[in-house]
């Protein structure tokens, strides 16, 4: 195996305005000595820095982005835009990060032992994210204003806390997992992929979806209206991965277009109030 | 404070004063270009511009920077400002973003970088005009005027109606002097009045207009008119009925045709981007250029300019005060649309659009732009627009300049066209090239004479505002039909701009910002019309606005750097 050379970046003192590291990524670091990574500008709020200035940075750095590994210790949620647009390597953040995490990522992996902002993912095409706190809001999603085809194109974001609203806000194809709640919209005009919420959701899920899979473990308050229940599920897959039910199974959102197959599971214990779905099955339909 | 400077040895280029090309000096003091006699030139900062060429400040009389519906197109395109940041530099310039709808700042910045200091906003509704001024007053470096959007305008048609265009003129000559307006707009004349039951779209020259008794010949003869009556500098801005709609070349024709007989040697009608107005053809499928037609006629006679509305391949914000064609638009593109309507006055949409180089309609669209201005002999008669934002931004004006002067240029973007559309249009087969003289009439004296600026703009003759580019271009030695990057290059950076007696820009890069002036027109109108027209406008306006009469009125101590121009009148 080849060898992984390690850069860690420590904070020399405490944040109080957002400081904007796009240039922290294995990318950008390759093949540049460590005088010159220290001397690459960054923004603290509206002032310009060098990444010295406001971090200790030690280690050594390859020639290859792919075998480079960045470690923030001491990290904190001002940090933002870590590992925008990497394409290989690995990031280590000890700490929160603020957000931006991954922003346009297109390869590679970041795990977060703490805390994230919002946009965790956003616009992604491939990589690995993983963290192992909570989530802010518009995970995976694509940003305001764009046209459609522009959400998150690939990769995975596994979220082992919980995450906000919107999760996978136009999503095209791709994985999110998270294993605990989320708030409102999440698979929102959403186009392909899939989003596991092993948590509760408090509903909305899938509105504007016309594509994809969207397969919820805990409890939904209501389905949208623009949802039809199509049939009951043992069990679905994410991601190769088997997540037992049983499920409601339901397609839409038929308020986007007439030919939507978005997908949308329910899990049946854990949403009693649900009930009168399974009714309207066995009642053959409306 | 030194404010006398020297530009040495330059190639200038002068139309309004019949320069081409000579070598020349040109002297600066206290904001105006003066005689060479007047200046000391041991106090005066000298700049030494032997091989560059000289040109007065650009004049862009079609732009689209200012007022609420590029306000709205901001709201509605973020995406068009998350990756185009001009950074704040403390003491030179401020902050802002954007591409297709720029921020205040930044439209400043980018033109004072081409070499241009004039810009006017082409449509404005009146009621919205305190906002149009506001931003105006926030765009640094430039000079600027707008033109007020009075087709759709209650008073205006029901003066028209009644024939009476006396008091139609007074009505004008008020509003004008009430929102600070530079001349009278026609969009799609009286297509707001429809739009409001959601009719209007394709609305033809000699269509009624319910519940008016009026058609749109009679509004721009009306229009027409009361612009003569009142002697205002620029003629009719006329977006001619029917634009964007296969088969209308005939409308823009009509519509110069109608107002030929009021014209006596001068120019009375102004059609804008007229490449949005000479589509051949009966839909989309086979559409056709009928740029040859356009300009037979506009060659054929003395009444008529133009400006191009060249569209850029790529993004770009359609917004117009043609409401109902931007409805039509949305449903082709089927992502954004914003609306709007202003009580009384007018209307408007907003359209995120990309032109396709593959596309058979956009390639035409292309064409058609140059063949316009390629085709009508009197470079006097054209002024180079893309209609910011509508066919492109205006940072795209050096490749427009690239593709009139060199015929290589355009058959590089040729190449790459959609074929079946290249077997429709003349372009190819067209081989005239423009002078760098005429470049300089289409950007500068054209459109500066054409808002009759012409004493302080467009020239450097001693009088003229300071206003001066210099580009790294040397004539004497480029070939520039060969070596158009050439010219793409010198043109999207100046070597300097000087704005008003200052360095603005240096090596392309901006090193200072003022603010420049706002002018407007003040037409003299009898006292005792006036107050019988006010009579009535004040006895209607609180039955039809939501704001009161007294509110209506834009004074001058609300703008930054008032500057009236008073013409005669009635």
């Amino acid at each position: 195996m080849e060898k992984i050379y390690e850069v860690i970046l420590k904070p020399k003192r405490e944040f109080r305005v957002p400081v904007e590291l796009e240039v922290v990524t294995p990318n950008n670091f390759a093949g540049k000595s460590i005088n010159e990574i220290i001397s690459q500008v960054i923004y603290e709020g509206n002032r310009e820095r060098k990444l010295g200035e406001l971090f200790e940075v030690k280690g050594e750095v390859g020639e290859s982005p792919d075998n480079i590994r960045i470690i923030i210790e001491n990290s904190c949620n001002k940090l933002w835009r870590i590992g925008e647009g990497m394409s290989a390597g690995e990031i280590i953040v000890k700490g929160d990060v603020g957000h931006y995490l991954g922003k346009h990522m297109a390869g590679g992996k970041i795990t977060v032992h703490g805390n994230a902002g919002s946009w965790v993912g956003a616009e992604m095409v491939d990589g690995l994210i993983e963290i192992h706190g909570n989530a802010g809001n518009h995970v995976g999603a694509r940003f305001r204003g764009e046209p459609q085809g522009m959400g998150m194109k690939g990769g995975k974001i596994v979220i082992h806390g919980n995450a906000g609203v919107q999760v996978g806000l136009g999503m095209i194809k791709g994985a999110i997992i998270i294993d605990g709640d989320c708030l409102e919209f999440p698979g929102m005009k959403m186009r392909g992929g899939s989003i596991l919420i092993r948590g509760n959701c408090p509903g909305r899920a899938g509105a504007d979806m016309t594509g994809g899979k969207i397969v919820i473990c805990g409890r939904v308050d209501s389905i949208l209206p623009s949802f039809y229940i199509e049939s009951i599920e043992k069990a679905t897959k994410v991601k190769g991965e088997k997540i037992e039910g049983p499920f409601y199974m339901f397609l839409g959102d038929y308020l986007a277009s007439r030919r939507a197959y978005g997908r949308l599971f329910v899990s049946i214990p854990n949403n009693p109030h649900l009930k009168n779905y399974a009714k309207l099955l066995e009642e053959g339909g409306e | 404070m030194n404010n006398q400077i020297l530009i040495k040895n330059g190639y200038v280029y002068d139309p309004i004063n019949k320069i081409d090309g000579e070598k020349m000096d040109i002297a600066i003091k206290n904001g105006r270009i003066v005689p060479l006699s007047e200046i000391d030139e041991s106090k005066a900062k000298v700049i030494d511009a032997s091989g560059k060429v000289v040109m007065p400040g650009g004049v862009d009389m079609h732009t689209h920077i200012a007022g609420p519906k590029v306000n709205l197109g901001r709201l509605m395109r973020p995406e068009d400002h998350y990756y185009s940041i001009v950074k704040l530099i403390p003491g030179v310039r401020r902050s802002g973003t954007g591409i297709t709808t720029p921020s205040t700042t930044v439209v400043g910045y980018k033109y004072a970088k081409m070499g241009w200091t004039t810009a006017i906003d082409p449509a404005s509704p009146p009621l919205k005009n305190r906002h149009t001024h506001e931003e105006l007053d926030d765009t640094p470096i430039l000079d600027k005027a707008v033109f007020i959007l009075m087709d759709s305008n209650w008073f205006v048609l029901k003066y028209l109606e009644k024939g009476d265009i006396e008091k139609c003129a007074a009505f004008v000559a008020w509003l004008l002097k009430a929102t600070k307006g530079y001349a009278i707009k026609i969009v799609d004349p009286g297509v707001a009045i429809p739009w409001i039951r959601g009719k209007g779209y394709g609305l033809g020259l000699d269509d009624q207009i319910p519940p008016f008794n009026i058609t749109p010949r009679e509004i721009v003869r009306g229009l027409c008119k009361v612009n003569k009556m009142l002697k205002l500098p620029h003629p009719i801005h006329v977006h001619c009925n029917r634009l964007g709609i296969p088969g209308n070349y005939q409308t823009t024709i009509e519509t110069m045709k109608a107002v030929s007989d009021l014209a006596d040697e001068d120019v009375n009608i102004h059609i804008t981007h007229v490449q949005f107005n000479s589509y051949g053809g009966v839909g989309w499928a086979n559409l056709k250029s009928r740029a040859e037609e356009i300009a037979k006629y506009i060659n054929s006679v003395n009444h008529v300019t133009l400006d191009m509305g060249q569209i850029i391949f790529g993004e770009a914000t359609t917004m117009t005060a043609d409401a109902p064609f931007e409805y039509a638009l949305y449903h082709t593109t089927k992502w954004k649309w914003g609306g709007a309507e202003v009580e009384a006055e007018a209307a408007a949409g907003i359209v995120p659009f990309t032109y396709k180089r593959k596309n058979y309609v956009n390639a035409i669209q292309w064409c058609i732009g140059l063949e316009v201005a390629l085709l009508v002999q009197d470079p006097w008669k054209v002024v180079l627009t893309t209609d910011h934002p509508n066919g492109g931004p205006f940072t795209s004006y050096p490749e427009v300049i690239a593709w009139l002067m060199s015929k290589k240029a355009r058959e590089k973007v040729l190449e790459k066209l959609n074929k079946r559309a290249l077997r429709e249009v003349a372009l190819p087969s067209i081989d005239r090239e423009y002078s760098l003289y005429e470049i300089a009439v289409i950007t500068r004296a054209g459109p500066a004479k054409l808002l009759g600026l012409d004493n302080i703009k467009g020239h450097l003759g001693p009088g003229a505002d300071a206003d001066v580019a210099i580009y790294d271009l040397n004539p004497a030695e480029v070939d520039f039909s060969e070596n158009y990057e050439v010219i793409e290059k010198a043109f999207s950076s100046a070597l300097y701009t000087i704005k008003g007696g200052e360095i603005v820009v240096k090596d392309g890069e901006l090193v200072k910002y003022g603010y420049g002036k706002t002018y407007y027109v003040e037409a003299k109108v009898e006292d005792a019309l006036m107050q019988e027209v006010l009579g009535e406008v004040k006895e209607k306006f609180n039955e039809w606005y939501t704001i009161s009469f007294e509110n209506y009125e834009i004074h001058d101590h609300e703008l930054r750097h008032p500057q009236p121009i008073k013409v005669g009148g009635v």
